[in-house]
């Protein structure tokens, strides 16, 4: 299966006629993505199962480079550029990395860590720029072997890695190809970081299909992707809903024309709302809601939308996430999380953090997922987390990371953040015991040293001593739903 | 100097009271995508107009934003 999936995407990097990379006037074919591909081989292809770091935009060299280091049986771990510089080290050091490959400005600080671990380096233009080439001669990987590795918030302030198999990643991405209606020559967008999980989809259902990639590179872009959709006539979309809802709630009521044929959403809640809004004004056809982790090889859930899933669905409010997809076994405990199961169940975390969340029941693994589902008209709907996790824009954040993180600050007796999800916007709030006074503005620049903006609380607020039940455990729900709703009666009543 | 209406929009969206004329998406931290529509819904709420795709990707800087506002007859 492993060698069938690679020699057919390899045969369509080498004979597809078609344009790979499009963003605006900038164009490369698959004939040059295969050169580029061969003259990376050259050099990874003396290592095998090495760990390689990939720095850099999205740049048609990085998608060359992504490719190339799976082909080569090499592990591909992207390193998210928006992230501050110490986590990025951070990510370094649980990693083990063999290699960096880079195509931007490699921070000096994280050149001197290579240099005292013995990591090698290499600019990524300078590899491109030799003339030496080497074919691939076949892909004969163990289905165990890792592919790539991700990394994700951890409760106890250090990221944690997530090695995939290339059984993992391809039995989704298998599936994709079969569950959803594509034609040859789609134009797949990229919205998200390489670094978000979701970058799978579009990496390897493009080549299969013969498609190009249009990545959305600068924030601009970002802001209101609708320009970017229709002048680089994008065919399929994908992203988390609420890239979505910010296009919706800043024109409710405009219908707009898109070349969008397939809507593939994923990474947090899609509301009825939502769904509405991409049938009455995008006039979508082919909508489809998908649900999976990191630690379980992408998706492992999928919906097909329907017009009638607004009223079938009403009451629950959200699109289901659906059945689980051929390869994902399921069970629920008592408490009604979803364990998952079947051959997408990644090995584990890097250097085994985190590890009891994968337990062996008769004899087969599973996946503590932490979700809390109901089977509801035959699909199932996700309700909620059994933990402190929480999803912000389709990022995975562990609150416990954003308290480890205040409470080292000076001063600092206990932290507790949650998400303000009261308005349409969804935002980070902490609440914060301290035994001195403290300047916010310094804080939050500490912490910008240390955590991903999207982890930043965007409000902060005081109390003299931190709520407690009888059991002495913090009190989360008083500080969220009594404390937090005061604070901003009083701020609303000065306004 | 910025427009006394426009530096209370941005002190609200960005939650923060020392926004200057020189600030930009570069500088504020806060000001990320999301953000950055919640302040042109906020602009368009306050000053009644409708900033066009072509604009919002421009605004993103104080600078911008007060000229744009000039350049309607709004400040």
């Amino acid at each position: 299966m492993i060698s069938e999936f690679y020699n057919k995407l390899y045969e369509s990097f080498q004979t597809s006629g078609s344009v790979f990379y499009n963003y605006y006037s900038e164009e490369y074919s698959y004939k040059k993505l295969s050169t580029n591909l061969e003259k990376l081989n050259f050099h990874l292809s003396t290592y095998k199962n090495k760990r390689v770091v990939l720095y850099g935009p999205k740049t048609f060299e990085v998608y060359s480079a992504i490719y190339s280091i799976v082909l080569s049986g090499n592990a591909w771990v992207p390193l998210n550029l928006s992230f501050p510089l110490n986590r990025q080290l951070e990510i370094l050091a649980v990693l083990e990395a063999n290699i960096i490959l880079y195509d931007e400005n490699l921070p000096e600080e994280i050149k001197s860590y290579a240099k005292k671990k013995n990591i090698i380096i290499w600019d990524l233009r300078s590899l491109l720029q030799q003339s030496s080439v080497k074919s691939f001669d076949g892909f004969d990987f163990s289905p165990d072997d890792i592919a790539y590795i991700m990394f994700t918030s951890g409760s106890t302030g250090t990221p944690k890695g997530v090695p995939v198999t290339h059984q993992n990643y391809i039995n989704f991405v298998n599936n994709a190809m079969e569950i959803l209606p594509f034609k040859k020559g789609e134009v797949f967008s990229d919205y998200h970081d390489f670094a978000f999980d979701i970058s799978i989809f579009y990496l390897f259902c493009a080549p299969l299909t013969e498609g190009s990639i249009s990545p959305i590179r600068s924030d601009d872009e970002k802001i209101y992707p609708i320009n970017h959709i229709l002048e680089n006539r994008i065919t399929v979309w994908s992203s988390v809903p609420s890239v979505i809802s910010r296009i919706q709630r800043l024109r409710p009521e405009e219908k707009i024309e898109t070349p969008i044929r397939i809507m593939f959403l994923c990474g947090e809640p899609f509301s009825l709302n939502v769904l509405k809004y991409c049938y009455d004004n995008l006039e979508l056809e082919h909508l489809f809601n998908f649900y999976g982790l990191t630690e379980t090889g992408v998706e492992n859930f999928h919906h097909k939308c329907s017009k009638d899933d607004l009223k079938k669905f009403e009451d629950k409010g959200y699109v289901p996430i659906g059945k689980p997809m051929k390869g994902s076994d399921i069970r629920l405990t008592d408490e009604k999380e979803l364990l998952l199961g079947g051959c997408q169940i990644t090995p584990g975390y890097l250097g085994g953090i985190g590890s009891e969340r994968f337990e062996v029941i008769e004899k087969h693994r599973w996946y503590h997922t932490g979700d809390i589902v109901e089977l509801y008209d035959d699909v199932y709907f996700c309700k909620g987390r059994l933990d402190s996790q929480v999803k912000l824009s389709g990022y995975r954040v562990e609150l416990m990371d954003i308290e480890v993180q205040v409470g080292k600050y000076p001063g600092i007796k206990e932290a507790v953040s949650f998400v303000d999800n009261s308005n349409t916007s969804k935002f980070l709030v902490c609440a914060l015991e301290s035994e001195e006074i403290i300047d916010l503005k310094l804080l939050k620049g500490e912490l910008r040293n240390y955590l991903p903006n999207y982890m930043i609380p965007r409000k902060f607020f005081f109390v003299d001593e931190m709520p407690r039940n009888s059991n002495g455990k913090l009190d989360r729900k008083e500080i969220r739903d009594n404390i937090w709703k005061q604070i901003q009666i009083r701020a609303d009543g000065h306004k | 100097m910025i427009d006394s209406t426009l530096k209370k929009i941005l002190s609200e969206v960005f939650t923060q009271s020392s926004v200057c004329i020189d600030d930009s998406i570069d500088t504020i931290d806060e000001w990320d995508s999301m953000l950055h529509m919640e302040l042109i819904i906020a602009l368009e709420i306050s000053y009644s107009i409708r900033v066009e795709p072509g604009d919002i990707v421009m605004l993103t800087n104080v600078k911008s934003i007060q000229g744009y506002l000039k350049n309607k007859g709004l400040l």
